[in-house]
């Protein structure tokens, strides 16, 4: 990784989890339906994975050979803003060793499952996750249980978790910005990133209590869809 | 094997009307186990062309029809792809059913060429599974319209309104259910058909009386809504039924004409539901096939004319052109070899004179026959667009006949390299020429079954697709041809590739009296994707032109065995900048030396690696196993790409080295309480870890020891 927005940017995602992580850290990507929530947790997978960390991709709307084509389109992505040819075959090797993607059909996820195979997974000395990202667990009120309990997963095994939240058009909160539904449940996330789209930018909202050096400042470049700093 | 039965099945056909209109050439294939020959054995009992129904693993110990083989009857698998033929409305239809394991995917391929539409068949509990996702990939290779039938749904835990959208998302088709069910699991009594809102019940022992009434009314609102949704669907490709949508009249005609001209266009799937073993919905299933999967007239052919610059040429359906038909598969029987054909174009009689069009040679047809599983029908004919077999014919798989000398072929098909190898040696002289005939005979029904000779050792070794697919061919051998072999462990096909770019600069010189040998060739080799590939870059002819061939010949020769290792080698890229010669000593012979020489010089320095061939392993288990599963894969060097969990079970993608793949079915059956069953296929070549590479290694050295004593 070569280019200094992207180094700027990894270092601002290393500090979140690096941070975090033994509590338990949670990470929210927030956007509208369509607009590339899963595009930006694969791109947040992706930084880790690139530094050899082991990430859990774990989605509840995607089989495994569509959340793998994913990762090829971002990775993709990612060359063509490094000016690289071609992400070596050695990075690529790494990526996937470190990389394991767990998929839930439709109403097949609860924690207790989802506990069940992360422990088959660490106790065999399978994989460790050192990330988990998890796509497609909507927040409601049905759920809130279900975050609690992934929260004191996240701080038993000591990693950090990001999810992807949808927004709707018109419902945000009058006082955060936040969709209604991420409200009863915003004391458990330390970040968030809220895709924000304007005239003539996509801004990325970022709302943390962890310190930085100098505020982040950062956008979602259209072409790419990939985050990157100003 | 063939069987000639004369009294009952083997008489002259006095008439053979013909319209390719109500002609249908399809396949059915799926998953493993997914119930595609029992509904082939319905299918045939329907039509009335057996008269009673055997099942697969059935208690009468007979054995489903199509798995003729006694093979295919013990183990309960389709080894061959069996050609029928049965009658259903007036239509004519060619059924084939093919294997479900990957191991005999040749068989699929075959099928998939020369068919017209298939029926993807899937278990209304495991839904789409990794093998119907590539039996689904070769379907859109071949461009097959299909019809989705989801079977099994007397099972607990069916769900057929979930395998469709499983289709959807998996799959990427458009999938649209045509009936919904009426109950499920030991419930499971009928279906609803949403094209003429009706409910059908299969009673009689064996299903065969259709009991038509209406809609229940508990099922009447349900049914209406999936009818708005197939009219949506089908309205988008037939302007009559928009309108009569528009209008609120929509026909059944109407409707079936909407959703043929979707289905045909590849834009639609129309799911039909059953239990093929429960006698349900398979004579619904006939008429949909009739209804909705094209007719050969309907399907766009094309064939390569070499004397016209490889134009594609396309083939019309009509008998009154000249012939073209395409040998997609031989068999070698007791009376020779069978050729089975799909006429293209024209009509094959018998008597004709026929036209190899890849040997020029010229062929009389002799009998002219149509299959049915092991038994066969004489007939006058092979029509357009239909399916038939020829007798002593000797031919390629994939030879295209003319009627005329013209240089028209048909596309080939794609031929899967393969990549398990076994030694294999007759117990005794008499053996040895069994095991010598069966090799022949096998090699030429299978292109994907290779037989080689390792110098070395002068060991016979048999290569193959998958441990199983090696395991049927010795068991036929021992079975059909008698013979008593002794079969080495399973060899894994290495290979060996560079990693880095060399420079070479070899001079090869001798003088040993008379005319001496010189030449020097001096370039560098670098890795690339493809196989090999030689570029040619000396100016000012430091190598005379007539010796560069000469050269690429020789670097070519090193491909087959490596210098280091002794394995082929891949994905080098050779580039000559230099070279000397001499005007008396140097020659075709020295230059290749030179070539050899300068090969193994670049090639060592290159950094090469051993390649070993990676399996995508997908593992189906109930998840209670699902720990087991994983630790198994992983204690084989396995990486797990991840697990799909579907409720009653789950499924473990990953990629594991072939080597560490044999005996995994014996492993995983007492991990999993005999629960799991698992696929495996090639997804690519990967470098060896170290460790192993110098395993091999020592492996090689003692083998070599032992052939020199």
């Amino acid at each position: 990784m070569n280019d200094n927005k992207n180094d700027a940017l990894q270092h601002i995602l290393n500090s979140i989890v690096e941070n975090k992580k033994n509590d338990g850290g949670f990470g929210a990507v927030i956007a509208r339906a369509g607009v590339g929530k899963t595009s930006l947790l694969v791109q947040i997978a992706l930084y880790s994975l690139f530094e050899k960390k082991s990430v859990l991709h774990v989605s509840l709307k995607e089989p495994i050979n569509k959340v793998c084509l994913w990762y090829d389109e971002v990775s993709t992505r990612i060359e063509r803003t490094l000016k690289q040819s071609n992400v070596s075959s050695d990075i690529w090797d790494t990526v996937l060793m470190h990389r394991m993607i767990m998929t839930f059909g439709e109403n097949q996820f609860n924690t207790t499952t989802f506990r069940e195979r992360l422990f088959d997974l660490t106790e065999q000395d399978i994989f460790y996750p050192q990330l988990i990202v998890v796509d497609g667990l909507m927040v409601d009120k049905e759920n809130i249980t279900v975050f609690e309990e992934l929260k004191k997963l996240a701080k038993e095994l000591s990693v950090f978790m990001w999810f992807s939240i949808r927004s709707h058009r018109h419902k945000v909160s009058q006082i955060s910005h936040f969709p209604p539904s991420l409200i009863p449940v915003t004391d458990l996330f330390d970040v968030t990133l809220q895709v924000i789209p304007k005239s003539d930018t996509i801004d990325i909202d970022l709302t943390t209590q962890i310190p930085f050096e100098s505020s982040p400042d950062l956008v979602l470049d259209p072409e790419t869809m990939l985050i990157k700093t100003r | 094997m063939l069987i000639l039965n004369s009294k009952q099945t083997c008489y002259k056909e006095k008439s053979m009307k013909h319209n390719t209109q109500k002609q249908r050439n399809i396949g059915i294939s799926a998953h493993i186990d997914a119930g595609k020959t029992t509904l082939t054995e319905r299918v045939l009992f329907y039509t009335k062309r057996i008269h009673t129904i055997h099942d697969v693993k059935g208690k009468d110990g007979v054995g489903a029809t199509m798995d003729f083989m006694e093979l295919e009857k013990e183990r309960g698998i389709t080894i061959t792809s069996a050609a029928t033929y049965c009658k259903w409305n007036q239509f004519e239809i060619n059924i084939i059913d093919t294997p479900g394991h990957v191991d005999f995917t040749i068989e699929v391929e075959r099928a998939l060429r020369v068919l017209d539409g298939g029926i993807l068949v899937l278990c209304a509990v495991g839904g789409v599974q990794s093998q119907s996702i590539t039996v689904d990939q070769q379907m859109s290779r071949y461009e097959v319209p299909c019809i989705a039938f989801v079977n099994k749904c007397d099972r607990n835990g069916a769900n057929p309104l979930r395998v469709k959208d499983q289709l959807n998302h998996k799959l990427g088709h458009n999938a649209v259910m045509l009936q919904l069910p009426i109950g499920l699991e030991g419930n499971f009594k009928g279906v609803i058909d949403l094209v003429s809102m009706k409910a059908i019940y299969y009673e009689g022992d064996n299903g065969e009386n259709l009991r038509v009434t209406e809609i229940p009314e508990d099922m009447l609102s349900l049914a209406l809504e999936y009818r708005e949704t197939l009219i949506d669907e089908a309205s988008m490709y037939s302007d009559d039924l928009t309108e009569a949508a528009l209008e609120d009249q929509v026909t059944e005609a109407l409707l079936i004409e909407g959703i043929r001209n979707a289905t045909l266009a590849k834009k639609l799937t129309p799911v039909m539901l059953g239990s093929a073993y429960k006698n349900i919905g398979v004579q619904s299933l006939l008429d949909a096939i009739t209804q909705y999967l094209p007719s050969p007239s309907e399907i766009q052919n094309h064939a390569i004319d070499y004397d016209n610059n490889d134009q594609e040429v396309p083939l019309e359906s009509v008998p009154d052109k000249p012939l073209v038909a395409l040998a997609f598969k031989l068999e070698d029987g007791p009376y020779g070899q069978l050729t089975y054909i799909r006429v293209y174009q024209g009509e094959l009689k018998k008597s004709d004179v026929i036209y190899n069009s890849r040997t020029g040679k010229k062929i009389k047809v002799g009998r002219v026959i149509r299959m049915h599983a092991d038994q066969m029908e004489d007939i006058s004919k092979i029509s357009t667009g239909s399916i038939g077999a020829l007798f002593g014919i000797d031919c390629a798989s994939g030879d295209t006949f003319t009627s005329e000398k013209i240089q028209l072929s048909m596309l080939s098909m794609f031929v899967p390299e393969p990549v398990i190898s076994l030694s294999i040696k007759a117990k005794d002289n008499k053996s040895e020429v069994q095991v010598s005939k069966a090799l022949t005979r096998f090699t030429k029904e299978d292109p994907t079954f290779k037989v080689t000779t390792n110098s070395e050792t002068n060991e016979t070794l048999i290569s193959g697709m998958g441990e199983l697919h090696l395991e049927v061919y010795v068991e036929r051998i021992r079975r059909e041809y008698s013979a008593e072999v002794v079969v080495g462990k399973p060899l894994v096909a290495y290979r060996e590739t560079i990693t880095k770019r060399s420079d070479f600069n070899y001079t090869h010189k001798k003088q040993t009296g008379g005319a001496g040998q010189f030449g020097r060739v001096a370039g560098f080799m670098e890795p690339m994707d493809e196989h090999f590939l030689f570029t040619n870059k000396i100016v000012g002819g430091s190598i005379p032109t007539q010796y560069i061939s000469s050269c690429e010949k020789g670097f070519q020769d090193c491909m087959n065995k490596s210098p280091v290792y002794e394995f082929p080698i891949t994905g080098v890229h050779v580039v000559i900048n230099d070279g000397a010669s001499h005007s008396v000593d140097s020659s075709e012979m020295a230059f290749r030396a030179a070539a050899i020489g300068a090969f193994i010089e670049g090639y060592k320095r290159a950094k090469p690696t051993i390649l070993e061939p990676v399996m995508k392993v997908v593992v189906e288990t109930p998840p209670e196993f699902q720990g087991a599963v994983m630790s198994s894969l992983n204690q084989r060097r396995g990486m797990i790409v991840g697990s799909q969990e579907q409720g009653t079970y789950c499924s473990i993608e990953s990629r594991v080295p072939l080597a560490e793949m044999f005996g995994y079915s014996t492993v995983l059956r007492s991990s999993t309480q005999g629960k799991a069953q698992f696929t495996m296929e090639f997804d690519s070549y990967r470098p060896v870890p170290v460790s192993i590479a110098e395993e091999l290694k020592k492996e090689l050295e003692l083998s070599k020891k032992k052939a020199k004593e």
